[in-house]
């Protein structure tokens, strides 16, 4: 197997303190018994106890298991393993057997996901009581239609006194308003309106995008009494705005696709509470482009971010949905390459036309998903090669692009959020770099 | 102004103002996209409500892109990157320490500086980092900016927080080529560059060519600020010689006080110097054997100097001091130190016991002054002698040096918190035995802990590689203390990690 790059070993690392760690612990040193075959990387790191950790590393998944009692996931054994197998100096050698720890590790695996495949196949037995089930729906459903009820109330009241005087209302009344959409089980709206509450008073721009959200916020009302006129790509796309979600048995038994999927790039979000991880992914024969999304909150630790710009072999379940579309793996991927780089790109005009199509088809979408070629980085925008502009959003790592690119023309991957654009990876000298 | 914007501007006023009070704009007509106004007889509300959600999907779907120039790109660099393995020490040091983040400046140094005498560059992508660093730290500043080549220097121009660099980036040419080298800088650069890079231009050229920089200092002496002339001449104490008795002496007639002292200063060092015969014609006379066997000797305090020997810095005495008495330590200070045995007839040893009488004290302040500028080795053993002094010990040769240092840090177990000075009067790098011998000391006191606390910086810079094995052992052996295992692991990373770097570099 050909072997990685730091870099994709470093979007692995859950944390930059973790990765610190790993560099620091990736030295021959404190290492034995180290080797890897195609598929599996092993070895004993010699830590401040009397027995070295056991490290052992599936290179498809990736996979990993540490006997060290560390928390995160991967640990810093796990990484600096990588880190010195990547080194290529000679550390980590090729070998035909892997290690008995190692091998049972992976039988393990292996076992376990034959198990649950089992488990999977046996579950559809078990179906729940469809007359309690369609009564519970019905409950929802009603639930549903008067908050929507309730808050086209609300949406025509506003447009009767008028946004000046919604801007002078304190945050509380958007909570509240927030509060009840809760209630009625429409918790995806309920965010929507306090976000947009919230930045109100502060924003210079404020009257255009309360404007714009209030046109949102009626056309999911309008859409919500037509759902019945609704296709089901549609309707999936409005559940995923409201906030009803979609059990993942449902979208595992519906819509599957197997590809080779390409990394195209990752973004972190974390708002103290929450943690997210979004991957956006493209399938090599479908051409089309999927969003995984990831969550973890309190303690728990996002999986393992994808390597940016590698390819893996899987099997992908869709929501329901007309346009940028979300995804799961059905089952654990596997790695097929790792370094194809990016696909080529488009002009400015090009994805900002390929995004307006996508919203037609998906007015709930917040972001589009588009490759850029030869697009030169400023210190607030980028230009393309016909002079077309587009502003950076404000979280965008721009001073990271500028040093990458030093204002010269490279291919970017990124995402379309209003009229900016969040570069998640950029291509430099054929390198795949997440940002 | 198109319709539609016309249009949507009106809709933004009757939203503002609210349906109760405006009414809502009929919509455009819109052509080929086939949207129909909202039916008549509709509520005003809903109909803004319309208004908006289509405004607001056009708004998306719809907005022109901007047009812009493209920004400047970066010109070529002009030196390699570092070694891989540099690089990845680099970020090492940056994001996470290896001996403890006050120890990351010093690290950081040690890199910036090998990589710039290996000619390497920093790597693009760790540029942002390393600039904020230095931003926050400015020791770094400059080696900094001696490493970030165009891409780096582009990049800093972009950014208000980083505009330190275009200054500090002016001299780095200038000052690695005269440290990797000594080649001194063509004489309208020099002109032009700032004061501080002028002071490392002059270090790095006269370590290789003492005259080289002295021609520097004279080329602009005329026009430099007393500031800069005064630093020029503290320059010339690295490698100084009776070649630069010259400059020296035009030193000595400057218009400015601060330059006279300095100068004067640094012809204490010269013992060989027509100052120093002038000071030993001032002190002859005032010298003067006592008791039967001539044993005894005694000085007498000088009289008004003369305006010669003004000019030789016999001017006004420091605050608290007697005139008479500061005369006679300047001329003791600037005499050659040989004349004592001439006077006195006796080595140095026997010459320092002698001197007892009530001017001792400023003869003696002016002796220890001379020895310490000459860095005269039997002076300096003689008068350590008498009583220990940090300022004397760069005077001895190596070996005795370091001897007296360790009998020093034997005897200053009572006062652990002076270890500090006393193992810092050894010029680091410090050699393999003396390293070795002194961590075997520290370990064995009993006060070892608060030593090592104290001598930290000292340990940090001097010690040899060879004190490593040592210090490892020191460190598995060592029970609870964790102040001193904090210390001894962070001393024994700096080390390594700093090795390492030198190495990567090779």
């Amino acid at each position: 197997m050909t072997r990685w790059t730091s870099q994709q070993v470093a979007g692995l690392a859950p944390d930059a303190s973790s990765l610190a760690a790993a560099r620091r612990l990736a030295r021959p040193g404190p290492w034995s018994d180290t080797g890897s075959t195609e598929t599996l990387l092993w070895g004993k790191c010699q830590g401040s106890g009397k027995t070295p950790y056991q490290v052992s590393i599936d290179l498809t998944g990736p996979a990993f298991r540490c006997s060290c009692p560390s928390r995160k996931f991967p640990c810093k054994h796990g990484l600096a393993l990588l880190l010195l197998w990547v080194d290529g100096s000679g550390s980590v050698a090729d070998a035909a057997e892997a290690a008995g720890f190692a091998l049972e590790w992976a039988a393990e695996r292996s076992a376990r996901a034959g198990a649950k495949a089992a488990g999977d196949a046996a579950r559809p037995t078990r179906t729940p009581d469809p007359v309690a089930a369609a009564k519970r729906l019905e409950e929802r459903l009603a639930l549903m239609d008067d908050g929507m009820d309730d808050f086209a109330r609300w949406l025509t009241d506003l447009a009767r006194s008028g946004t000046a005087a919604a801007r002078h209302q304190s945050y509380a009344w958007w909570d509240g308003t927030a509060a009840r959409l809760v209630d009625a089980q429409l918790p995806g709206l309920a965010d929507d309106v306090r976000s947009v509450g919230g930045a109100v008073s502060g924003r210079p721009d404020w009257a255009e995008r309360l404007l714009v959200a209030l046109g949102r916020w009626w056309t999911a009302t309008r859409a919500w009494s037509a759902r019945a006129s609704l296709d089901e790509a549609q309707l999936g796309d409005l559940r995923a705005y409201l906030g009803w979600s979609t059990t993942t048995e449902s979208v595992r038994r519906a819509d599957a696709v197997t590809d080779r999927w390409l990394v195209l790039g990752a973004h972190r979000t974390d708002d103290g509470r929450l943690q997210q991880q979004r991957t956006w992914l493209r399938g090599a024969a479908t051409r089309e482009t999927v969003q995984v999304l990831d969550f973890a909150a309190g303690g728990q630790v996002l999986p393992v971010a994808r390597v940016v710009g590698s390819s893996l072999d899987a099997t992908l379940a869709r929501y329901p949905g007309a346009a940028v579309r979300r995804a799961l793996f059905v089952d654990e991927p596997a790695v097929a390459d790792s370094g194809v780089g990016m696909p080529s790109g488009a002009s400015l005009e090009d994805a900002r036309s390929a995004a307006a199509e996508a919203w037609g088809l998906n007015p709930w979408a917040r972001r589009i998903p588009v490759v850029l070629s030869d697009v030169r980085v400023g210190v607030d925008r980028v230009v393309d090669g016909d002079g077309a502009s587009v502003a950076l959003t404000d979280d965008a790592d721009v001073w990271s692009l500028l040093a990458l690119t030093g204002g010269g023309p490279a291919r970017l991957f990124g995402e379309l959020e209003e009229s900016r654009l969040r570069p998640l990876t950029v291509v430099v000298d054929g390198e795949v770099v997440g940002l | 102004m198109s319709d539609l914007d016309t249009w949507w501007r009106d809709v933004g006023n009757a939203a503002l103002l609210g349906t109760a009070r405006r009414p809502v704009p009929p919509l455009p007509d819109l052509g080929r996209a086939g949207v129909l106004a909202s039916a008549e007889g509709r509520p005003r509300e809903e109909a803004l409500l319309d208004a908006a959600a289509l405004g607001g999907a056009a708004l998306r779907a719809g907005r022109r892109l901007e047009h812009a120039d493209p920004p400047d790109a970066a010109p070529d660099d002009r030196r390699p990157v570092a070694p891989r393995l540099a690089v990845q020490l680099l970020e090492l040091v940056m994001t996470q320490p290896p001996a403890g983040a006050a120890q990351r400046t010093g690290l950081l140094v040690h890199w910036l500086q090998a990589a710039d005498d290996s000619g390497c560059r920093v790597p693009h992508a760790l540029l942002p980092t390393l600039l904020a660093l230095a931003t926050g730290a400015r020791e770094l500043r400059r080696p900094t900016a001696a490493v970030l080549d165009e891409r780096g220097r582009w990049l800093a121009g972009l950014r208000d927080e980083w505009s330190w660099v275009e200054g500090a980036a002016a001299g780095a040419e200038a000052r690695t080529a005269s440290r990797t080298e000594g080649t001194p800088p063509d004489p309208d650069e020099w002109a032009r560059l700032p004061s501080p890079d002028r002071i490392a231009v002059l270090a790095g050229v006269r370590a290789h060519d003492p005259g080289a920089a002295r021609e520097l200092v004279r080329l602009t002496w005329s026009t430099d600020s007393a500031r800069d002339r005064r630093a020029h001449l503290e320059a010339l104490r690295i490698g100084l010689g009776p070649d630069d008795e010259s400059l020296l002496e035009v030193g000595l007639d400057d218009r400015a006080g601060t330059v006279r002292e300095a100068a004067a200063e640094l012809l204490d060092a010269l013992p060989d110097s027509a100052r120093a015969a002038r000071m030993a014609a001032r002190l002859r006379p005032l010298v003067r054997r006592t008791g039967l066997l001539g044993r005894g000797v005694e000085v007498t305090l000088p009289d008004e100097p003369d305006p010669a020997a003004l000019r030789d810095g016999l001017g006004k005495p420091p605050p608290r001091r007697s005139a008479r008495g500061w005369w006679l330590e300047q001329i003791c200070a600037g005499a050659p130190l040989d004349i004592w045995v001439e006077l006195a007839g006796a080595d140095p040893s026997a010459t320092l016991k002698r001197l007892t009488d009530a001017q001792a004290t400023d003869v003696l302040a002016g002796i220890r002054r001379a020895a310490r500028s000459r860095r005269d080795p039997e002076w300096a053993a003689a008068l350590l002698e008498r009583g220990w002094d940090a300022a004397l010990v760069p005077a001895l040769p190596r070996e005795p040096r370091e001897r007296v240092v360790l009998r020093r840090v034997d005897a200053t177990s009572e006062r652990a918190h002076e270890i500090g000075a006393v193992v810092g009067s050894v010029d680091p790098p410090w050699s393999a035995d003396f390293s070795v011998a002194l961590v075997s000391r520290l370990r064995a006191s009993k006060v070892g802990s608060t030593m090592v606390v104290a001598s930290m910086p000292h340990l940090l810079a001097g010690l040899h590689p060879a004190a490593l094995d040592p210090l490892e052992r020191w460190i598995e052996s060592t029970g609870a203390d964790q102040i001193l295992l904090t210390n001894l692991r962070n001393l024994l990373q700096f080390h390594s990690v700093k090795r390492s770097i030198t190495e990567a570099f090779r």
